[in-house]
C-alpha cells in the first residue's frame, strides 16, 4: 500500500508540471539573481553563498507545502486514506516521499550548478549537497506537519504555514549553513552534518504520526 | 461477488452538537447482515454528520459506535477492512485515470478492474483523465470503487446525486446485489431508492427549531 499510493502520489504531481516547476524555477531565479545584484567580490560571493542557497531552498518549499494535503482535502481523497485499513502514518509518510521526490530531489541536483555562480570551491559544493539532502527531508516532513495542522483552514493556511513552520526551521538552517561555511574555512564539518541527520531521524521518527494524528482532527469540522 | 462474514454495526445512544445546536440526541440502532438502514431528514439536519461519526471521521459528542462489540475508534484498522464510504465529495483524483483512481485506492488486479469499468459502461473511459468526466461519471469511478473494495459495510452519502436514470439503476442494482451477499448499507438520499424486495429501515432527523 505504501508503494501503491507513492506511485500513484507521484504519477499525478509530475503530470501537473507546473506544480513542481514552479519551487525549482523560484529557487533558481534566486540564487542566481543574488550573484548578478552583488557584482563580483569572490570573497563576498563565497561568504553569503551557504545563507543564499539554503534561505532559497527553505522559500521554494513554502511555496508548495500549504498545497501538500489541499487538494486531497478538496476533492474528498483525503477521507478515503483516512478510511483505509493500513496504517495512516505510512500512507502519510508515502505522500511526503512523493513531495520530496518532486519537489526538493530536482532542487537538491540543480544546486551543484547555482554554486557555480557563487565560485564555491569543490568540496564545499560537496557538503552544501550533503546539508541539503540531510535537510530537505526535514523541511518536507515538518512542513508536512504544519500543511496538516491547517488543511481545513481555507485561504489563511498560506499565511498560517510560514508562521508556525519557520521557527522549527531556523536549527536547521543554522547547521546546515555553518556546515558549509565551516567547510570554506577548511574546518572540520562532521559535527554539524551529524546534529542535521539527528534532525533528520526525528523528522522521520515523528513527523509521519503527528501528520496522521493531525489530519485525523483536521477532518472533523 | 464476495459473501461477507456475520457481523454487527452497532449505534449506541449517539448525540451530536454542532454550534451550540443538537442535531440529534440518544440515537441507538444495530444493524446485520443483509439490512438496509435509511437516513432521511431535511437539509442541515445532520444526516451527514450522524454518516461522518458511523465512517469513524466524527468523533460524538456523547455515546460511541461499535462494530462486533469493539468501539470502532479504538481499533480502526479492522473496521476500515469492512468499510467503505462514499462522501459528498467523490474522493476521485482528478488528475488521474478510472483505471488508476481504482488501483489507488484498491488491491483489485487490472483485470478485475476491466471488468467493473465495463460493466459500469465506462469501459471506453479507462484511460480518460477523471477531469474530463462528468460528475454523473465520476460517481461511477466511485462506484466502481466501492464494488472493487469488496467491503461488507457500505455507508454511501447522497449516492444518486448528478445521475441519469440509467446510472441510478446501475446503482440500485449494485445496493441490492450487496445486500444479498449479506452486506450492510446505510445511505442518505433525497430522492426515492427503490430496493423492492428488501425491506429497508428508516431514521428520520428532525430540524427542531431553536426556541
Amino acid at each position: 500500500m505504501f508503494y501503491r499510493t507513492l506511485y500513484y502520489h507521484l504519477k499525478l504531481i509530475l503530470r501537473t508540471p507546473g506544480e513542481w516547476l514552479n519551487p525549482l524555477l523560484f529557487f533558481v531565479m534566486v540564487v542566481s539573481l543574488f550573484p548578478i545584484a552583488i557584482g563580483t567580490d569572490k570573497n563576498l560571493l563565497v561568504a553569503i553563498a551557504p545563507g543564499v542557497i539554503w534561505v532559497a531552498a527553505l522559500l521554494a518549499s513554502l511555496l508548495s507545502l500549504p498545497q501538500l494535503f489541499r487538494s486531497d482535502y478538496l476533492d474528498g481523497s483525503l477521507e478515503q486514506l483516512l478510511l483505509q485499513p493500513t496504517a495512516l502514518s505510512l500512507l502519510v509518510a508515502a505522500k511526503i516521499a512523493a513531495h520530496w521526490f518532486t519537489h526538493q530531489l530536482p532542487l537538491i541536483i540543480i544546486a551543484p550548478l547555482s554554486a557555480l555562480f557563487f565560485q564555491l570551491p569543490a568540496h564545499s559544493c560537496w557538503v552544501l549537497l550533503l546539508t541539503l539532502l540531510l535537510g530537505t527531508p526535514i523541511l518536507s516532513l515538518f512542513g508536512g506537519i504544519m500543511a496538516a495542522l491547517t488543511v481545513s483552514l481555507r485561504g489563511n493556511a498560506n499565511i498560517l504555514l510560514p508562521l508556525l513552520l519557520l521557527p522549527l526551521l531556523v536549527p536547521v538552517l543554522i547547521f546546515a549553513t555553518g556546515a558549509v561555511f565551516a567547510s570554506e574555512q577548511h574546518l572540520p564539518v562532521s559535527g554539524e552534518l551529524a546534529i542535521l541527520a539527528a534532525f533528520a531521524v526525528l523528522a522521520i521518527g515523528i513527523a509521519p504520526w503527528v501528520i496522521a494524528f493531525a489530519l485525523r482532527i483536521g477532518v472533523e469540522t | 461477488m464476495p459473501t461477507f462474514s456475520t457481523s454487527t454495526l452497532t449505534a449506541q445512544s449517539l448525540s451530536c452538537w454542532r454550534d451550540e445546536r443538537c442535531l440529534f440526541e440518544n440515537l441507538s440502532f444495530e444493524l446485520r447482515n443483509g439490512q438496509a438502514l435509511q437516513i432521511s431528514g431535511e437539509n442541515g439536519s445532520g444526516k451527514s454528520s450522524l454518516l461522518r461519526i458511523l465512517a469513524g471521521l466524527l468523533t460524538p459528542t456523547e455515546g460511541e459506535v461499535l462494530f462486533n462489540e469493539s468501539a470502532i475508534l479504538e481499533d480502526r484498522s479492522s473496521y476500515y477492512a469492512q468499510l467503505s464510504y462514499l462522501g459528498h465529495l467523490p474522493g476521485i483524483k482528478a488528475g488521474l485515470t478510472p483505471i488508476e483512481n481504482c488501483s489507488l485506492t484498491t488491491q483489485a488486479d487490472k483485470k478485475h478492474i476491466a471488468a467493473i469499468l465495463k460493466e459500469l459502461k465506462l469501459q471506453e473511459y479507462g484511460d480518460v483523465l477523471c477531469q474530463q468526466l462528468s460528475a454523473g461519471q465520476q460517481r461511477r469511478v466511485a462506484l466502481a470503487r466501492l464494488l472493487l473494495q469488496q467491503r461488507a459495510i457500505w455507508l454511501l452519502d447522497e449516492p444518486l446525486t448528478a445521475l441519469d436514470v440509467a446510472g441510478r439503476e446501475l446503482w440500485q442494482s449494485s445496493m441490492q446485489q450487496h445486500l444479498q451477499a449479506g452486506g450492510m448499507i446505510i445511505f442518505s438520499t433525497h430522492q426515492t431508492l427503490d430496493l423492492s424486495t428488501i425491506e429497508v429501515k428508516t431514521i428520520t432527523l428532525l430540524n427542531e427549531s431553536p426556541f
